[in-house]
C-alpha cells in the first residue's frame, strides 16, 4: 500500500516540470548560440522571447513547492528535496537569462563572426548543456556520482573559456580584430563559463537534496 | 424513487408509534392525576393535616355568668345554615368521614356564650369551641335532648326554646392523618439512615475495589435478584426475623417502627447498591488516574474524587429509595402493622400513608374520597421532599465544587 | 535519592506484557535531564505504555508485568521497598485529555497537597498560587479560584492539569499527548508553557504531531511494534534518520 500518493504524485510532477523548464532552457543556450554563431537576428530575438517561458516556469515551480511546503508540511528528505528545487529553479532562470544575454550579443554586434572560435565556443556549449542535463538527471536519479561529475565537468567548460581567451587576447595582440568585437566574443564566453557554473551549482543542490549538506557544510 | 417512499413510510409509522406511546403514557399520568385530585380535593384541608385520627369527645357546659347573646350574624351565612341569634350560634347537617349524620357548628359569633365552654372533666377547663367540631347532642332541663339524628334544625329550635342548657357534647373531627404523616417521615428518616450508609459502603467495595471474579459476579446477580423479589415476601422476612427481633431487644409488643424500617432498608439496599453502582461506574476512569497521579492513594481517590462526583447518581438512588417507602405498603402491613395511630413512637405500632389508604379501603364501606386526599398529600410529600434534596444538593455541590457557569 | 546526575531515567532492557502479549521489547534508553523528550510512533506501537510505565501507572491494569529496571535518581522503581505514591509525586503526569477534577480550580491545584496531608492554609495558598502562576493560567483563573475548573476552557483545563502537577513540585512531568484534544491556540500556549517548564523539568511527552515533536523536543524516540528504533537529538530524527523505518514513519510512508 502507497502512503501519501498525493504527496508523493506532487514531488512527481515537480520533478517533471523541473525537467521540462531545463528542458528549455538547454534548447535556448542552443538556439542563443546559433543565433550567435549564424547572425540569425529573427533566431536570436525568438530565444530572448522564450526566455519568458522560463522565467514562467520559475514562477509556477516557486508555487508549487511552497504550496506543498504549506500543505504537506514535509520533513527529513522530503524537506531537502523540495528546498533544493526551489534553489535549482533559481540557477536555471540564471541560465536562461543568460542563453537570452548571448542572443542579445548578437543583436548588438550585427556583424558576421571570424571563424576562428567558432569550434571551441560549440565545444564549450556541448559541455555546459550536458553539463546541465546531468545535473538534472542526477536530481531525477538522486545520484551522488553525476552529481559529483557535473563538478568535475566544470574544469572542462573553464579550460575552453581560457583557450577563447587565449585566441582571442592573440587575436587582438595581432590586430585581426576590432575591439568591440574581441569584447562580445569574450561576454559570450563568460556567458558560457557562467551557465556551466550554475550547473555546478545545480549538481551541489542535487547534493544536499541526498545528504543534506552544501559545499561540505552540514545544513539540514 | 419507491424505495424512498417505502423509507418515508417506515420512518413515518416509527415516528408515529412514538408519539403515540408518549401521548398514551401521558394521558395515562394525566388521567391518575385528574382523578386523585378530582376525588381527593374536597377532603383535602389543613385540619386533616394535623388532625388526630381518633376523634376526641368533651362533655361540657356554660360558664355560670353567660349571657345572651342576641345578635344577628356578622357574616353572610349559607341557607344551608341554621342560626339562633338568641345563642349567637350557626349549625348545619353534615355527614363525617365515615358517612354517618353530625351536626356540625358552622359560625359562632364572639360575643355568643358557646364561644368559651366549660369542660365537665376533671379540670373544667375552659374550652374554646370551634367551628369544625361536631355536636352530638346538647341536653337541657326538662326538655328533650337535641341529638344528633334529628338535625341541625330541631337543635336550633330547642336551643331558641330554652333559656340554659344542662350540657353539650361534641367531638374534634378526627380522621386526621397527621400520625400517619409522622410514621412515614421517621419512617423515612430511619430507613435511609441504615439503607443508604450500607448501600453506598457496598457499591463502593463492588465497583472500586472488589477483584473481579466468580463471587463478585454471583454476589452482582444475586443483588439483580434481590431487586425483583415481591415487597411482601420482604415483608414476611421482617415478621418473622425483624419484629422478634426489635420485641426481644426493646420495648416493643409487636410490629414497629424500628423492624419496619429495618425491613425497607433490606427492600431498598439492592436498589441503593445498584444506582450507586451504576453512577460509580459512569465516574470517568481519568479522575481516577489524575488523582492517583498525584501521588493520592486508593482510598483517598475513591473518597476525595469518585464518590463527590459519583453524587449525583447516589441522590437519585436516595430519591427513588424515598419514594420506595411513601409508596411500599405490602411489606409494612406485616412489619408494622395496620394500626392506625395517633402516639407515633420508634417501638409501636403505626402505619404510613400508603397503609392508611390501605386501612381505608379495606374498611366497609371503602374510603375512595379520603384515599385519594391522603394520595395528594403523598405526592405533595414526594414533592417537597425532591425539591428540599435537590436544594441541598445543589448547596452542597456548590460549596463543594466551586460554581459551575 | 540521587538525582544529580544528568541522565536521570536510565531504562534497561525493558520488556512489559499485558497478560501473555508482549507490549515493549527491550528498551533501552537514558533519558537527559531538564530535557524535553518527545515520543513518536505509531497508535500502538508502545509509547504510551512506556510513558505510563515511568511511573509505574501501568500498575493500575490488572495482568500487567515488567521485566527490566528503570532508573530514577539511581534507584529502581520497580524495586523492593520503592514507594508508588512517592514516585507519583515526584514523577507528574498530564494526561490525553484534560481532566481537571470537579471541584473548584483552587481544589483541584491543592489536592495532591492535601492528599499528601499538608493542611496549613497559608502554605496552600502559596503553593496553588506558584503552581497557576509556572502553568501560566493565573493572570486567567485568578479572580475566580472557586469556580468550577470544568467552567474553564479545554486548554486552560489542560493548564490547570500541568498546575495540579507541578504543586507537588515533581522533577519529571510525563504527558501524554497533552494537546490532542486542543485548538491550535490553546496547543500553542501549551507548547511555550512546556518550553518555559524544561528549565526547571524533565519532560517526557507523547505525541502524534511530528511539528509538535519538532517544535518542543530536544530528543526524540521512535518507537514501533514496542520496540525503540531510534533514539536521538531530535533535529537528528527529523533531518537524517538512522533508520529507514523511521524517516518512513517521520514522511508519512510508513508501511
Amino acid at each position: 500500500m502507497t502512503y501519501r500518493a498525493k504527496f508523493e504524485q506532487e514531488l512527481e510532477d515537480l520533478k517533471l516540470e523541473l525537467i521540462k523548464m531545463g528542458d528549455i532552457v538547454i534548447s535556448n543556450i542552443n538556439d542563443g548560440l546559433k543565433s550567435f554563431l549564424s547572425m540569425d537576428i529573427t533566431l536570436a530575438e525568438m530565444t530572448i522571447k522564450k526566455d519568458k517561458m522560463v522565467n514562467d516556469y520559475e514562477k509556477t515551480i516557486e508555487k508549487k513547492c511552497l504550496q506543498i511546503i504549506l500543505k504537506e508540511q514535509p520533513v527529513a528528505k522530503d524537506l531537502r528535496l523540495i528546498t533544493s528545487v526551489l534553489k535549482m529553479i533559481t540557477d536555471l532562470e540564471r541560465i536562461g537569462d543568460h542563453a537570452a544575454d548571448i542572443s542579445k550579443m548578437t543583436i548588438f554586434m550585427q556583424k558576421s563572426l571570424k571563424p576562428y572560435v567558432i569550434p571551441h565556443m560549440k565545444l564549450m556549449t556541448e559541455a555546459s548543456q550536458k553539463m546541465i542535463k546531468k545535473a538534472l538527471d542526477s536530481f531525477v536519479k538522486q545520484d551522488l556520482g553525476l552529481a559529483n561529475a557535473v563538478i568535475n565537468d566544470d574544469d572542462e567548460v573553464d579550460a575552453y573559456f581560457e583557450e577563447i581567451k587565449g585566441i582571442v587576447a592573440e587575436a587582438i595582440r595581432h590586430n585581426e580584430i576590432d575591439a568591440d568585437y574581441a569584447l562580445y566574443m569574450m561576454m559570450v564566453a563568460k556567458y558560457l563559463e557562467r551557465i556551466s557554473d550554475h550547473a555546478v551549482n545545480i549538481g551541489e543542490w542535487v547534493i544536499f537534496s541526498v545528504l543534506g549538506e552544501h559545499n561540505h557544510n552540514v545544513i539540514f | 424513487m419507491s424505495k424512498n417512499k417505502k423509507r418515508m413510510i417506515k420512518d413515518g409509522i416509527l415516528q408515529g408509534i412514538t408519539y403515540l406511546s408518549s401521548t398514551v403514557s401521558l394521558i395515562t399520568l394525566l388521567a391518575i392525576v385528574l382523578f386523585v385530585f378530582g376525588r381527593g380535593y374536597k377532603l383535602l384541608n389543613f385540619d386533616l393535616i394535623v388532625e388526630n385520627f381518633e376523634s376526641q369527645g368533651y362533655v361540657a357546659d356554660l360558664f355560670d355568668d353567660f349571657i345572651f347573646c342576641d345578635c344577628p350574624a356578622t357574616i353572610d351565612l349559607s341557607d344551608d345554615f341554621y342560626y339562633s341569634e338568641k345563642w349567637g350560634i350557626a349549625l348545619s347537617d353534615g355527614t363525617d368521614l365515615l358517612g354517618k349524620n353530625i351536626i356540625e357548628i358552622e359560625y359562632i359569633h364572639p360575643d355568643s356564650p358557646f364561644k368559651m365552654v366549660q369542660d365537665k372533666g376533671i379540670g373544667e377547663e375552659p374550652i374554646i369551641l370551634r367551628t369544625d367540631y361536631d355536636i352530638i347532642r346538647i341536653a337541657f332541663e326538662d326538655y328533650p335532648t337535641a341529638l344528633s339524628r334529628y338535625g341541625a334544625k330541631n337543635m336550633i329550635d330547642s336551643l331558641n326554646a330554652n333559656n340554659s342548657i344542662r350540657e353539650i357534647e361534641f367531638r374534634t373531627k378526627g380522621g386526621g392523618v397527621r400520625g400517619s404523616i409522622l410514621t412515614t417521615i421517621y419512617l423515612i428518616g430511619m430507613t435511609l439512615m441504615i439503607a443508604l450508609p450500607i448501600g453506598v459502603g457496598a457499591a463502593i467495595y463492588l465497583n472500586e475495589y472488589a477483584p473481579i471474579n466468580r463471587i463478585t459476579k454471583l454476589m452482582r446477580s444475586l443483588i439483580e435478584t434481590l431487586t425483583g423479589v415481591p415487597s411482601i415476601i420482604y415483608g414476611l422476612m421482617g415478621l418473622a426475623i425483624f419484629v422478634p427481633l426489635t420485641v426481644n431487644l426493646t420495648s416493643a409488643t409487636g410490629g414497629n417502627l424500628i423492624s419496619g424500617a429495618l425491613t425497607l432498608a433490606v427492600i431498598l439496599m439492592p436498589v441503593i447498591i445498584r444506582t450507586t453502582e451504576e453512577s460509580l461506574k459512569v465516574v470517568p476512569d481519568e479522575y481516577r488516574q489524575a488523582s492517583l497521579a498525584v501521588g493520592a492513594n486508593k482510598t483517598q481517590t475513591t473518597f476525595k474524587v469518585v464518590l463527590p462526583s459519583a453524587l449525583p447518581g447516589i441522590l437519585t438512588a436516595t430519591l427513588l429509595a424515598i419514594g420506595r417507602i411513601i409508596g411500599e405498603s405490602a411489606a409494612l402491613v406485616f412489619a408494622i402493622g395496620t394500626s392506625i395511630k395517633d402516639d407515633v413512637s420508634l417501638t409501636g405500632k403505626s402505619t404510613t400513608l400508603a397503609v392508611h389508604i390501605w386501612a381505608m379501603m379495606t374498611d366497609e364501606p371503602a374510603n375512595i374520597e379520603l384515599s385519594a386526599t391522603i394520595a395528594i398529600i403523598i405526592i405533595f410529600i414526594v414533592v417537597i421532599l425532591n425539591i428540599i434534596i435537590k436544594i441541598i444538593s445543589s448547596r452542597y455541590l456548590k460549596q463543594k465544587m466551586g460554581a459551575s457557569s | 535519592m540521587n538525582c544529580s546526575i544528568e541522565k536521570n531515567i536510565i531504562v534497561e532492557n525493558l520488556n512489559l506484557y499485558y497478560g501473555t502479549k508482549q507490549a515493549l521489547f527491550n528498551i533501552d534508553m537514558e533519558i537527559p535531564r531538564n530535557k524535553v523528550t518527545a515520543l513518536i510512533g505509531p497508535s500502538g506501537c508502545g509509547k504510551s505504555t512506556f510513558l505510563r510505565s515511568i511511573n509505574r501507572m501501568n500498575d493500575l491494569i490488572p495482568k500487567c508485568r515488567i521485566d527490566g529496571s528503570i532508573t530514577y535518581c539511581g534507584e529502581n522503581i520497580y524495586g523492593q521497598g520503592m514507594d508508588v505514591i512517592d514516585l507519583r509525586r515526584k514523577v507528574g503526569m498530564v494526561f490525553q485529555k484534560p481532566n481537571p477534577f470537579p471541584m473548584s480550580i483552587f481544589e483541584n491545584v491543592a489536592y495532591g497537597l492535601r492528599c499528601q496531608g499538608v493542611k496549613d492554609k497559608i502554605e496552600l495558598q502559596k503553593t496553588v498560587k506558584k503552581a497557576l502562576v509556572d502553568a501560566a493560567l493565573y493572570d486567567e483563573v485568578k479572580d475566580r479560584l472557586k469556580e468550577n475548573a470544568l467552567s474553564l476552557s479545554g486548554g486552560q483545563q489542560q493548564r490547570l492539569c500541568i498546575a495540579r502537577a507541578i504543586a507537588l513540585s515533581p522533577d519529571v512531568i510525563l504527558m501524554d499527548e497533552p494537546t490532542s484534544a486542543l485548538d491550535p491556540i490553546a496547543t500553542a500556549k501549551i507548547e511555550d508553557l512546556i518550553n518555559e517548564l524544561k528549565k526547571d523539568y524533565t519532560i517526557i511527552i507523547v505525541t502524534h504531531n511530528m511539528q509538535q515533536a519538532l517544535r518542543i523536543s530536544d530528543f526524540t524516540a521512535f518507537f514501533l511494534m514496542g520496540e525503540l528504533m531510534e533514539f536521538d537529538e531530535t533535529s537528528k530524527i527529523f533531518s537524517h534518520p538512522k533508520h529507514q523505518k523511521t524517516e518512513d514513519y517521520i514522511t508519512g510512508r510508513f508501511g
